[in-house]
C-alpha cells in the first residue's frame, strides 16, 4: 500500500485525511477505553476510594 | 512506624552485598581504565556511533526513569492529591539520584569531561538543544537536591533550615514541573537533527512530544516499581501512612498510567500516518517496531487498564515492571538499535563489555546510596517530630 506522490501537496493531502481519521477513530475508541477504566469505579471497597482523606 | 533501623537481619554478607561489591570493584577498575587511557580503551564508539549506550542508556533512560519525582510532586502539590502524599520523598530521591548518576555518567562518556561546566561559565550556546537540555538538567538536579533536602534536615536535626526549605516546597515543584517538561521533550528533540540516521518508524516530528508524554508513563510506572521494590526491602522502615496509602497510590497511579499509555499509543499512530510509514511495518525494523508498540505500550495499556478496573494490585505491579522494561526499550531504539540503521552490520555499534560494565556500576551505586539513605533518614516514614507537619 506504499502510494506514490508526484507533489508535496498530495503528500500532505494524504497523509493528512489519513490521520483525521485516525484522530476520530481514536477519539471514540479513547472514550470506550476511558468507560471500560472507571465503570467500576463506584463499585470500589471502602479503602481505597481516592476521596477517603476528606475529599467528601 | 519505626524511626531506627530493625531489620532482622544483620548480617553484612548478603548475596546482595557480595554482588553489589563484586560490581563495584569491577566498576572502578573500568573506571581507572577509562580515565587514564581514555575512551577508546573502554568503549565501541566511533564517528558513526559517537552516542552509545552511556548516553541510550544511562541519560536517556535515566532521566525518563527520574521522572517519578516531577509526575508525583506535581500530582500531590500542584493538582492536590494529597492522598499520594507518602509517595513524594521517595520519588525525589529517586528523581534525585536518578539525574544525579546520569550526570555522574555523563563525565565517563564526553570526551573532557572538565569542560562540561563550559556551556554556563565560557560560551552560552543558546541556539543549541543540547545546551538547553544541559542547563536544564543542571538546573532541576539543583531543584530535586533542594526538594529532598527536608529529610536528610530533619535527619541531622536542624529544624530551622528544615522549615525554610518546607517552604519552599510548592515553588521547587512548579520549577521543577517546568524544567522537566523542557528537558524531557528536548531530549527526544535532539534526534531531529538526525533525519536520515534514525529509521522512520521512530523517526518522527513529534519526538519531542513521544520522549515527553513517555516520560510521564517512565514517572508513574516507576513509582509503583520502586514502591513495589521498598515495599518488599525495606517494609520495616515504612510508618502505618505509607503502607496505608500504598494501595491506593498503586490503583491511582496504575489508572493514571492507563489513560496516558492510551494517549501515547494514539500519537504513535499519529506519527505513523502523518509520515506514511505504514508500509515499513511489514520489514524486519517494523516488526521490531511493532513488538515496542503493541508488546510495551498497547498491551501494559490494557493490563494497567485491567488491573486498575479489578483492583488487581500484582496486575498492575507486574504491569509496572514491565512498562519500565518497555521505556528502557524505547530509549534504546531511539538512540542505538534504530539508530545508523542503514549502515552495514560490521559497522554498527554494538557496546563493548566494559561500557556495559559502566552502566552496571552506575545502576548498583544508585541502589547502594538509595539503601543507605533509605535505612537512615526519614523518607518511608515521617520523622516523629514533624509528624504534625506531614
Amino acid at each position: 500500500m506504499h502510494s506514490v506522490f508526484y507533489s508535496l501537496h498530495e503528500f500532505m493531502l494524504h497523509t493528512e485525511s489519513l490521520t483525521y481519521l485516525v484522530m476520530l477513530i481514536s477519539l471514540l475508541g479513547f472514550l470506550g477505553f476511558f468507560l471500560f477504566l472507571t465503570d467500576r469505579d463506584d463499585d470500589q471497597p471502602e479503602d481505597t476510594k481516592p476521596g477517603r482523606h476528606g475529599h467528601h | 512506624m519505626s524511626t531506627e533501623n530493625t531489620a532482622p537481619n544483620s548480617s553484612k554478607l548478603t548475596p546482595f552485598n557480595l554482588i553489589a561489591g563484586l560490581i563495584v570493584i569491577v566498576g572502578l577498575f573500568i573506571t581507572v581504565l577509562r580515565f587514564t587511557k581514555g575512551l577508546g580503551a573502554v568503549s565501541n564508539l566511533s564517528n558513526h556511533s559517537p552516542w552509545g549506550i552511556w548516553i541510550g542508556f544511562d541519560l536517556l533512560v535515566g532521566v525518563a526513569l527520574a521522572a517519578g519525582g516531577y509526575v508525583t510532586s506535581a500530582a500531590v502539590y500542584v493538582f492536590g492529591m494529597k492522598r499520594y502524599h507518602s509517595a513524594v520523598r521517595p520519588a525525589v530521591l529517586t528523581g534525585f539520584l536518578g539525574y544525579l548518576f546520569v550526570v555522574i555518567a555523563l563525565h565517563y562518556d564526553v570526551g573532557r569531561p572538565w569542560r562540561l561546566p563550559y556551556p554556563f561559565i565560557v560560551g552560552w550556546g543558546t541556539t543549541s538543544l543540547l545546551f538547553e537540555v544541559g542547563l536544564c538538567v543542571a538546573l532541576y538536579l539543583t531543584v530535586l537536591f533542594l526538594e529532598f533536602t527536608p529529610a536528610p534536615l530533619e535527619w541531622l536535626g536542624l529544624t530551622k533550615t528544615r522549615n525554610l526549605a518546607v517552604k519552599l516546597t510548592m515553588v521547587l515543584t512548579i520549577f521543577g514541573v517546568v524544567l522537566s517538561t523542557l528537558h524531557q521533550s528536548s531530549l527526544g528533540a535532539l534526534f531531529l537533527i538526525a533525519p536520515s540516521k534514525l529509521h522512520p518508524l521512530w523517526y518522527s516530528p513529534y519526538l519531542p512530544v513521544f520522549f515527553f508524554v513517555s516520560s510521564i508513563i517512565a514517572g508513574l510506572s516507576m513509582v509503583i516499581f520502586e514502591g513495589s521494590l521498598s515495599h518488599k526491602a525495606f517494609h520495616h522502615k515504612m510508618d502505618a501512612t505509607h503502607l496505608q496509602e500504598s494501595d491506593g497510590l498503586v490503583l491511582g497511579f496504575g489508572k493514571a498510567a492507563a489513560l496516558v499509555l492510551a494517549g501515547y499509543f494514539t500519537i504513535k499512530i499519529v506519527g505513523i500516518t502523518a509520515g506514511n510509514h505504514w508500509h515499513l511495518l511489514t520489514s524486519p525494523y517494523g516488526y521490531w517496531f511493532l513488538v515496542e508498540l503493541l508488546g510495551f505500550v498497547a498491551l501494559p495499556c490494557l493490563l494497567y487498564a485491567m488491573g486498575a478496573r479489578e483492583k488487581n494490585l500484582k496486575l498492575i505491579r507486574f504491569t509496572a515492571a514491565w512498562t519500565v522494561a518497555g521505556i528502557v526499550l524505547n530509549r534504546l531504539n531511539v538512540s542505538v538499535i534504530a539508530f545508523n540503521y542503514h549502515l552495514p552490520v560490521a559497522e554498527r555499534y554494538f557496546p563493548h563489555w566494559m561500557e556495559i560494565g559502566i552502566s552496571v556500576f552506575m545502576v548498583t551505586l544508585l541502589i547502594l546510596v538509595y539503601r543507605f539513605i533509605v535505612t537512615r533518614m526519614p523518607i518511608l516514614y515521617g520523622h516523629p517530630d514533624y509528624q504534625a507537619n506531614h
